[in-house]
């Protein structure tokens, strides 16, 4: 068996398997974290607040909407994630490989154009992200080693994805995918998870806000 | 307002009893160790599978067995060519000339016809002398091409020669890079780093803004993977090649080709910025001329000079012109058809190998400079803030402004 035949066969489904296996059991985990006993009486609507959260959160606080700094956040944010979510479930390689190896998609991929476009709007967001997770001194003094590698890894994940773009050179595939398995296997461990909690967090604090009668 | 902690889990007024913890504590490794079988044992399941299995054919450029071979399309054209090929072959064969008669007439400019549209389509490699290359001069453009007729001196030589490995761009290009490589390990070898005059006084003051510093290490950050990506492509042929051998450096080629294609239009966006951010204290000053005569104090001497220096100014508008010319010709090379000629591609391609060699040049210098070369530079640029004998050391008429206006900013931990 080949290099490449390992990372595409073997070595992909244990990084899947890990990755399904252990982002459930995190998931569980929180979950099974609710609060024990009777609650007290609640003062507001639990659902309203919960709901309401999960709404107005994606824009940012009123008192912070004049600050340059966290507009640039939130839409280098957005440019990111958005990008990110183009290129994983839209570009033609992953549909590909995502219809021989998953499941059937009910979207056509993007043309190469749009491919591009994504790609540069989200590494544009990334890098200045990650740029000023080190040099703002705020930012720099709460990140964690695992910020950094959460970075650093989904950056060279996509940037081997695009030098393999030209699907010319199977060691460009086998190292794409190679660090996509490893990022699999890093994601249920790191703050990567945070793509699944973010709604959950969301809900259960604004359920709280909304049981205290609480606009938070 | 109350704010609460985002992990659900450490709601206030929820702590786990000692039992569930424990549970918890027992249960954790154990699911750990399940889920890694589990993997395992799928990973082996594939294994055994894929071992059993033929691997899948390989996409090859050999015809299948029995194939009938088709002969290559004629150069010939059906209705008058504009130069004639100088050979009477059939249709659709080779005829009794050779490979080398055939490339010949191609470079003197033999037009054949091809399904695409365009005029200019049917001829591979056009036999015209640039519009704008009068009289070519230099020793790789003059040297006689193999017929020893200077008459004969095609476009396709002038272009030929400046993606010559040997002796064109690429392999001049190399040269230059590494002789101003050679300059700046000379210089830091004899000169060591600049010193900050009467030391670090522990005062720190602020000279960059946030936004400033984060277009900075954007910038940074994809400036230097053009660079090398960029190199890699220029440069492979003369230098890289004989290293690593044609397969290698055609996965490294492939490789660094598309990334070089996708980050161009991010760089250009942030040349925007970086320009926006970084023009207030670039325009040109009397000061500049005292401190370029003062040498920048690159060989002893104290050399005054405002917010920014005769050299960061140098840099700041090379990157910003030069980057523009890149950035336009970068273009014209993403959209060769719908953006120009077959003139203008070859002028692109020449002027951005060029511009870029300039750039990096500065960059080397720039990196040098704002790392080992200068004491506290690099930590003013990460954290916005320098010591206040840095600002005097280097950038005296600044911190003196600063000083008479009451703006000095203090850094505080």
């Amino acid at each position: 068996m080949s290099l490449i035949e390992l990372i595409e066969g073997p070595f992909w489904t244990f990084s899947a398997s890990l990755f399904v296996i252990f982002v459930f059991w995190r998931l569980v985990s929180i979950l099974d974290l609710r609060r024990r006993g009777a609650p007290p009486k609640p003062q507001g609507s639990r659902l309203a607040g919960a709901i309401r959260a999960l709404v107005v959160r994606f824009v940012p606080r009123s008192p912070f909407t004049r600050s340059g700094r966290v507009w640039f956040t939130t839409l280098a944010g957005y440019a990111f994630h958005l990008g990110l979510f183009v290129l994983l479930l839209a570009a033609v390689p992953h549909v590909e490989f995502i219809e021989k190896r998953i499941v059937a998609l009910p979207w056509e991929p993007i043309s190469r154009t749009g491919f591009i476009i994504a790609a540069e709007i989200s590494f544009l967001g990334l890098i200045m992200l990650y740029t000023r997770r080190f040099v703002d001194p705020l930012v720099r003094k709460i990140s964690r080693p695992d910020d950094h590698i959460a970075s650093l890894l989904t950056f060279i994940v996509m940037l081997t994805g695009c030098m393999a773009l030209g699907r010319q050179s199977v060691f460009l595939r086998g190292l794409h995918m190679g660090l996509v398995e490893l990022w699999l296997i890093y994601f249920p461990f790191s703050s990567l998870m945070h793509t699944f909690t973010w709604p959950i967090s969301r809900l259960v604090t604004g359920w709280e806000a909304g049981r205290r009668a609480v606009r938070w | 307002m109350v704010i609460l902690p985002q992990v659900p889990g450490a709601l206030p007024g929820a702590p786990a009893s000692r039992p569930t913890r424990r549970r918890r504590a027992l249960l954790g490794p154990w699911l750990a160790l399940v889920a890694f079988l589990a993997a395992l044992f799928l990973a082996v399941l594939m294994l055994a599978s894929v071992s059993a299995q033929t691997a899948e054919p390989l996409v090859s450029v050999r015809p299948p067995e029995g194939a009938v071979p088709v002969a290559p399309p004629t150069l010939r054209a059906p209705g008058v060519p504009r130069r004639p090929l100088g050979f009477d072959a059939p249709e659709n064969t080779l005829g009794s000339k050779s490979d080398s008669d055939i490339w010949r007439a191609i470079r003197e400019g033999a037009a054949g016809t091809t399904s695409a549209p365009r005029p200019d389509d049917g001829m591979l490699i056009e036999g015209r002398r640039p519009p704008f290359v009068k009289a070519p001069r230099p020793e790789i453009f003059t040297r006689p091409p193999a017929s020893g007729l200077l008459a004969d001196f095609t476009r396709a030589d002038w272009w030929a020669r400046i993606r010559n490995a040997e002796a064109g761009l690429p392999r001049i290009g190399g040269y230059f890079l590494g002789v101003v490589l050679a300059v700046i390990v000379l210089y830091a070898f004899i000169r060591g780093p600049m010193p900050v005059e009467g030391g670090f006084s522990g005062r720190r003051i602020r000279r960059f803004r946030l936004s400033q510093r984060v277009v900075h290490w954007s910038i940074a950050i994809v400036f230097i993977l053009m660079a090398l990506t960029g190199l890699a492509l220029q440069l492979g042929r003369p230098f890289l090649i004989p290293l690593i051998g044609k397969d290698a450096f055609s996965v490294i080629a492939t490789a660094s080709m598309q990334a070089h294609n996708l980050f161009g239009p991010v760089l250009i966006v942030l040349l925007v910025l970086l320009f926006i951010t970084f023009l207030p204290g670039n325009f040109p000053s009397r000061a500049d001329i005292i401190w370029l005569i003062k040498g920048g104090g690159f060989f002893g001497g104290h050399a005054p000079a405002g917010r920014y220096n005769l050299g960061e100014k140098g840099w700041f508008w090379t990157a910003t012109l030069i980057g523009a010319l890149l950035g336009a010709t970068g273009i014209i090379m993403l959209f060769p058809d719908d953006l120009g000629t077959r003139a203008l591609l070859e002028i692109s391609v020449f002027l951005h190998g060029a511009g870029a060699l300039i750039v990096i040049a500065y960059l080397m210098g720039h990196i040098y400079l704002g790392t080992y070369g200068t004491e506290g530079t690099f930590e003013g640029m990460v954290t916005g803030c320098v010591d206040e004998n840095w600002a005097r050391t280097h950038h005296e008429l600044w911190l003196k402004e600063l000083e008479e206006k009451g703006e000095i900013e203090e850094c505080r931990e």
